[in-house]
């Protein structure tokens, strides 16, 4: 408990509160280790509080018969289930992890009460939302705009800045998804994403194996990544 | 006429209906008018973020626009609702879209600064804020589960249903083609193909400007919109 406690610290929304404040806080915040694969809500449940992530992925969907549209994938320090703090609480989208995921819930009382006595926090988790809503409204503009090898090449840049190893042969990403899941991002069919990492390989971009992607040129792909064709 | 808004036109505000008289007073005191007629922008992607905008009266078309020009609507805010709270708060600051007014429009901004002020001071506009972002949310994250999911044929169905009115027990849409394919990510040409079909099975009535739904019920199902869109892909 500790340990999580002194994750919450180094997440700029929480560094505004007391300490007396923050010991508070950590008796009524828990945490849970969750299995990959494991849903930790539904949409349209009602929230019971504010998830934070201490490590691993979460990923944010929405289901349409049987297809599937994931929203965001979200890692260590970020948040989820900002619709606690609405009139009726209910979340827009699933949450489920992608690899063993640790977080931390904070009940609704306890983030009520933050808002009320705190001032800079009100404005922190206002930032926080805003943040997802400006991601979200990108994930609209890259489906509308993006044909599916931009969007392919924008997703390795992203991950290439966030979890890429700088290696002398260039930026490894270790292979957080399936191909399926993939095409559930950015809104299209496994078949597709395959032939689409065949071609980034033909075009001496990218190198795929079971375990990592290699990304060999970051630039060009980031260039293919910019491109609107739509 | 006067560039304050009293406190009984915010009051007629939805999202202003649980706060208490001084609260109101505080924000009335804080807005400005402004009019736009039809086409006007309000402003552009890019653009620093001016404030808080309320519609008081008329429609406004929230946009994205790709470098080559293509429109993707990201939703219509009517009467009564807010627009632009993105950057409020953003590292960013600035607007990540267009605003276009759709018909003419009388707007009430809140100035950044004021903004930022008001949700230090008072909890109640914090909450009021919070409401406003997550029907957004809502409305982003169904867009793209729309345009990551759905055939071009159910995203018009849907856009449909969305935007109908009544009007002596019709029900209407009154959105130009051209409106549809912004709000749906297609072309016009797509749009009239697909209302054409529609038509011709007698599930909509086109009008000038008008389309009129007769049954409504049968755009909801999937296989109308399939059916259609078989034709228009």
């Amino acid at each position: 408990m500790v340990k999580s406690v002194d994750r919450l610290k180094q997440i700029s929304a929480f560094q505004s509160l007391s300490p007396l404040t923050f010991e508070g806080l950590s008796r009524t915040a828990t945490t849970t280790e969750y299995p990959p694969n494991t849903i930790v809500f539904q949409q349209q449940d009602v929230l019971t509080g504010l998830y934070v992530i201490v490590s691993g992925y979460v990923k944010l969907y929405r289901k349409s018969k049987d297809r599937v549209q994931i929203l965001a994938i979200l890692r260590d320090e970020d948040f989820f289930g900002t619709e606690c703090l609405t009139d009726n609480r209910m979340s827009s989208s699933f949450a489920a992890t992608m690899t063993t995921t640790t977080i931390i819930h904070i009940p609704y009382d306890a983030m009520q009460s933050l808002l009320e006595i705190n001032p800079v926090f009100r404005s922190a988790v206002l930032q926080m939302v805003t943040n997802r809503l400006r991601q979200f409204a990108q994930l609209v503009h890259n489906l509308a705009f993006r044909d599916v090898t931009a969007r392919v090449a924008m997703l390795l840049v992203s991950r290439a800045e966030f979890d890429g190893i700088m290696t002398l042969d260039g930026v490894r990403i270790p292979r957080l998804m399936t191909q399926n899941e993939l095409a559930t991002v950015i809104g299209t069919s496994r078949e597709v994403v395959q032939r689409t990492f065949k071609k980034l390989s033909k075009m001496s971009l990218i190198e795929v194996s079971r375990k990592e992607i290699l990304i060999l040129n970051l630039d060009e792909l980031r260039i293919i990544a910019e491109e609107e064709n739509r | 006429m006067t560039n304050q808004i009293s406190a009984i036109e915010l009051r007629k505000l939805k999202s202003f209906s649980e706060l208490d008289n001084n609260q109101i007073q505080r924000i009335s005191q804080c807005m400005v008018r402004r009019n736009y007629a039809p086409g006007q922008f309000i402003f552009l992607e890019g653009d620093d973020s001016t404030g808080l905008w309320f519609i008081l009266d008329g429609k406004v078309k929230i946009i994205k626009q790709s470098s080559s020009g293509r429109m993707q609507g990201l939703c219509l805010v009517d009467s009564g609702k807010c627009f632009g709270s993105c950057p409020l708060f953003d590292s960013g600051d600035s607007n990540p879209a267009d605003a276009q007014a759709l018909t003419d429009v009388v707007l009430a901004v809140i100035p950044r600064q004021r903004i930022q002020e008001l949700i230090y001071s008072d909890v109640s506009i914090a909450t009021t804020l919070l409401e406003i972002y997550h029907d957004r949310m809502d409305l982003l994250a169904k867009l793209g589960e729309c345009l990551g999911t759905w055939t071009v044929g159910m995203r018009i169905n849907d856009c449909l249903i969305a935007h109908a009115e009544t009007s002596a027990d019709v029900q209407q849409v009154k959105l130009t083609h051209e409106d549809i394919a912004t709000l749906v990510g297609t072309a016009r040409e797509v749009v009239s193909r697909h209302l054409a079909e529609l038509e011709s099975i007698n599930i909509i009535k086109c009008h000038p400007n008008v389309i009129s739904l007769l049954e409504i019920n049968a755009l909801k199902t999937p296989c109308t919109a399939e059916r259609a869109s078989a034709n228009t892909l």
